[in-house]
């Protein structure tokens, strides 16, 4: 619109060009206008501009228009308050000592400093980077306040998650604001330059110091296959020195974690990394530990422990009338307590429940079960919204589910059957035209069928998992397929009890990543817990069924678990390779950042810190300055008028 | 706007003409002539009117030895008398064509101020003579005596066609070089020469002519009132020049038109010059009776 009004300033000059055109005067003689043209010569640029001034007005008019039309702003300097967010590495890696204590002390002198900075009416927010990014406090003008949060916050024993952090923090980033990033970080554990270039108003504020550190990165714990009381121990520790060390490996076990069972010093070559597995044997009961004794940088990933609960047997109760490949397979299989029947006594059928781990119903028909772990095999459970569609016979298998817990290592597509039930879950069933007698609640519930093993469509094994209950359907029997005759039989096995039942031998649970959560299998249901964290400070914690999912694994140690009836315990470790690389940065990169710092803090201090261009609308002043024109051009052609006359 | 009005009408009215016949040029000086006129020459002659005495020469005409002095003194001496001279009235009238110019034109109202001249002037049996002159001297109308010359010269005014450029300095030049008799000598012209107007008259003035100078001007010549933009051309050359005028271009036109006429002004009173504007806005009679009476209070 502002460009069509443009056009109006051609046409404007040739209206001036046609009134402006001589007209034909005869005089006497020229000589006294030559003078005066001559005297006039020395003010011809104004007398032209005098001359056109109405058009040069009428021009401006034009061009004040469209600027009118054209909604103009400036951009000009605003000094409103900035906000700033504070994003503080709380990672492991920030407890590396330095000189001058521990990173962490020396980014919270930087933080503070960098408060202090600020003028009193700039907001502050500072978000703590660690393994869960979280808001410590939101923007606020209380400088006091501010540092007294900083000061309480500590560095962690997890691995820090800066991507996340900085991403929330850029959520509060809106266009106009003047909002600043500062990183205080010692970059370790994370692309610190992919992450700064996100944002122009991301400015790391590098943490140094301290670079010596040798870590055990793995530790592990198993029983020797066939061997009960055999077992391996696998640590390995990688130097990030740039020297060669030795360290003293020591890994003590026993209840009280008290027994040394290896001792050694272990020569590392610079920045490398060895793994060491140590046999031994005997009772593995109560707490293992390794330990690393050097007097390094990074203190954290020194030691680490894993604990060795006593194995647990699982309760199998198995209604058969008779499977000589499952039952020799139940005989053999580890940790069971099985418990056989040949028929169901619906009285007591709620008690084995209860009591039993796992239920294997061979070829029997269950009845009504609302909770319990089931296996049943060639047989279907009233509760599961599967349908029996008949019989198939020598059938292919066109589709196995890879991704089911209960196919892990094993490969099921050269399996041959016999004869098999044609079972359909109800929601398969629900879209064939043919199906009839469907209730709503069938089909509500047949969403936890998951097939694993298929046959056209027909579903030859499936999970199922409702509430509380969870059960595998066999659609057919195994002695009419070689399933018992395969290699995957036991393991099939094996991950079925371990999906049904997860509480396992004990060695699963002994150690989890730090900062990862950790699963509480609860005996007692909803009855309060106490956790007991590494620094002996005591939890309390509500579950709300019969699991708990523990996630403050923020330091490495024992975690002791109080039931009302049961105790039991876990370990948290660091175990993770990019975390003990404490090295923040090569020395040009760290200088680059430590330029910008000091570049942006220059120039904070020259235009301001707060000093941000706005855009202002402006075409109401634009329009005051059409109307001072037009009238500027009224009064000079009234003005020219008078004169004229 | 030029207008030059029919050339075959007559100048003046008969009731003008006769006013006219009452009132006589009059010498501020003696002049030289071959002939007597009624104009009184201080060269001792032989009018009524006494003016000295002297001693008695051997030669002189005993008729005006003063015989009652001889009787009382025993001396001879000779009555002396204002002699009566002829006198000729000489006429230059501009004709280029710049005098075309104006609503009333400045050729007809120079015209007219040449008729009753010359009417006043046959009328007191002075010898008139009319030149007109543009680029060069143009048509000449011998200085002639007597009434009944004044038709021809009406005729001879009424051929006079107005054309041709202004080449003032070097008519007069040319005029005063001819050998032409003594006596008045009338300039009238617009003096709108870029070359100037000061040399003609000096060589006038050299040339011993009494001077007198009609400045005839149009009122949009020396106030004009138009304004814009305007393409001006020179009537005579045909140039033309394009000039924006208003307001104060105008006051600095009449400005420099001021300076001009004082400056010819100026000049005319240090050398004895009559010098009269004649505005063509003023009416004719009103201007030539103004003339006369500074004529006869300058003598």
């Amino acid at each position: 619109m502002g460009l069509f009004v443009l056009t109006l300033i051609p046409v404007l000059i040739l209206i001036h060009s046609l009134r402006h055109k001589p007209v034909q005067q005869q005089v006497t003689t020229l000589f006294i206008w030559e003078e005066i043209i001559q005297e006039q010569a020395g003010k011809v640029s104004v007398k032209s501009l005098l001359k056109n001034l109405s058009l040069l007005m009428q021009i401006i008019i034009v061009v004040l228009i469209a600027i009118v039309l054209s909604n103009p702003v400036i951009y000009r300097k605003n000094t409103l308050p900035a906000q700033h967010i504070i994003v503080m590495d709380t990672s492991a890696s920030m407890k590396t000592k330095t000189k001058t204590g521990s990173r962490f002390d020396n980014a919270i002198i930087e933080a503070i400093e960098l408060i202090s900075k600020n003028s009193a009416s700039d907001s502050l927010m500072i978000i703590d980077a660690g393994n869960k990014p979280s808001i410590n406090i939101q923007f606020t003008e209380n400088k006091t306040q501010l540092k007294t949060i900083l000061r309480q916050m500590k560095p962690k024993d997890i691995p820090g998650n800066m991507e996340k952090a900085v991403y929330l923090a850029l959520s509060f980033l809106s266009k106009q604001s003047n909002t600043k990033i500062y990183i205080v970080t010692d970059g370790a554990g994370y692309d610190l330059n992919s992450l700064v270039k996100l944002n122009n108003n991301i400015i790391p504020v590098m943490i140094s110091g301290g670079e010596n550190n040798i870590g055990i990165t793995q530790f592990e714990f198993r029983q020797r296959p066939g061997k009960k009381s055999e077992f391996e121990v696998l640590a390995e520790l990688k130097n990030y020195t740039p020297e060669p060390v030795i360290v003293n490996l020591l890994i003590k076990s026993g209840r009280s974690g008290s027994t040394e069972i290896i001792n050694r010093k272990i020569g590392l070559a610079d920045n490398q990394k060895k793994s060491y597995v140590f046999p031994f044997s005997g009772k593995v009961l109560g707490t293992m530990t390794a330990e690393i004794r050097t007097n390094d940088d990074f203190v954290v990933d020194n030691k680490v422990w894993a604990v060795l609960s006593p194995v647990k047997k699982k309760n199998v109760y198995l209604v058969s009338k008779g499977n000589y490949f499952l039952e020799k397979f139940l005989k053999v299989y580890p940790n069971i307590r099985l418990t056989s029947s040949k028929t169901i006594i619906e009285s007591s059928w709620p008690d084995i429940i209860l009591r039993n781990d796992i239920i294997i119903l061979d070829n029997v028909k269950p009845p009504p079960s609302l909770q319990g772990n089931f296996l049943f095999l060639n047989t279907i459970a009233p509760n599961i919204p599967i349908q029996n569609m008949g019989i198939l016979t020598h059938l292919p298998i066109t589709d196995w589910n890879k991704e089911s817990p209960i196919t892990r290592g094993i490969r099921l597509d050269q399996l041959m059957i016999g004869e098999a039930k044609k079972l359909l879950p109800v929601e398969t069933l629900a879209k064939k035209p043919s199906s009839q007698n469907l209730t709503p609640q069938n089909l509500s519930s047949a969403k936890g069928v998951i097939p694993v093993l298929e046959s056209n469509d027909y579903v030859l094994i499936s999970t199922f998992h409702n509430d509380g209950l969870k059960a595998v359907t066999f659609g057919f029997d195994l002695n009419q397929s070689d399933l018992p005759f395969r290699v995957a039989f036991p393991v099939l096995m094996n991950n079925i009890f371990h999906w049904l039942s997860p509480v396992t031998d004990g060695f699963s649970s002994t150690s989890i990543k730090s900062g990862q959560p950790h699963e509480i299998l609860l005996k007692d249901g909803a009855d309060p817990i106490s956790i007991r964290r590494p620094s002996n400070k005591w939890e309390k914690m509500i579950p709300s069924g019969l699991n708990l999912i523990y996630t403050n694994t923020d330091s490495v140690g024992l975690y002791k678990v109080k039931e009302s009836q049961n105790n039991h315990s876990f370990a948290v470790n660091l175990v993770d390779e990019n975390e003990s690389q404490i090295l923040p940065l090569n020395q040009m990169r760290l200088q680059s950042f430590n330029e910008q710092l000091s570049q942006t803090t220059s120039e904070s201090s020259v235009v301001g810190k707060n000093t941000k261009k706005y855009p202002t609308q402006v075409w109401a002043l634009v329009l005051i300055l059409v109307l001072a024109t037009g009238t500027l051009e009224t009064i000079f052609w009234l003005k020219k008028g008078l004169e004229d006359v | 706007m030029a207008i030059n009005r029919g050339k075959n009408e007559s100048f003046l009215d008969e009731a003008f003409l006769r006013k006219l016949e009452t009132i006589r040029i009059l010498a501020q000086k003696g002049i030289k002539g071959k002939t007597s006129g009624i104009h009184r020459s201080y060269k001792s002659g032989s009018s009524q009117e006494f003016m000295d005495y002297r001693r008695y020469h051997p030669g002189d005409d005993m008729r005006y030895v003063d015989w009652s002095v001889y009787g009382r003194t025993d001396q001879l001496f000779i009555k002396l008398f204002h002699a009566e001279k002829d006198l000729t009235l000489h006429i230059l009238v501009d004709t280029s064509k710049s005098m075309e110019f104006g609503y009333s034109s400045k050729a007809d109202y120079a015209k007219k101020i040449v008729a009753a001249l010359s009417y006043i002037g046959l009328a007191n049996q002075d010898q008139v003579g009319v030149t007109s002159f543009s680029e060069i001297i143009g048509q000449t109308k011998s200085p002639e005596r007597g009434k009944d010359v004044y038709l021809s010269v009406l005729n001879y005014l009424k051929s006079l066609n107005v054309e041709g450029k202004t080449n003032f300095n070097t008519c007069l030049e040319q005029f005063a070089n001819e050998g032409n008799k003594p006596g008045i000598v009338v300039v009238i012209s617009d003096l709108l020469d870029p070359l100037g107007y000061k040399d003609g008259l000096r060589a006038l003035i050299h040339s011993k002519f009494k001077l007198t100078l009609i400045h005839v001007l149009a009122q949009e010549e020396i106030g004009p009132t138009f304004k814009g933009n305007y393409a001006l051309q020179d009537i005579e050359t045909g140039i033309a020049r394009n000039f924006f005028t208003d307001k104060k271009i105008l006051q600095q036109y009449e400005k420099k038109m001021t300076d001009y006429l004082n400056d010819i002004s100026n000049f005319c009173r240090q050398r004895g010059i009559d010098y009269h504007l004649a505005n063509t806005e003023v009416p004719f009679e009103d201007f030539f009776l103004e003339y006369l009476k500074c004529e006869q209070r300058g003598r």
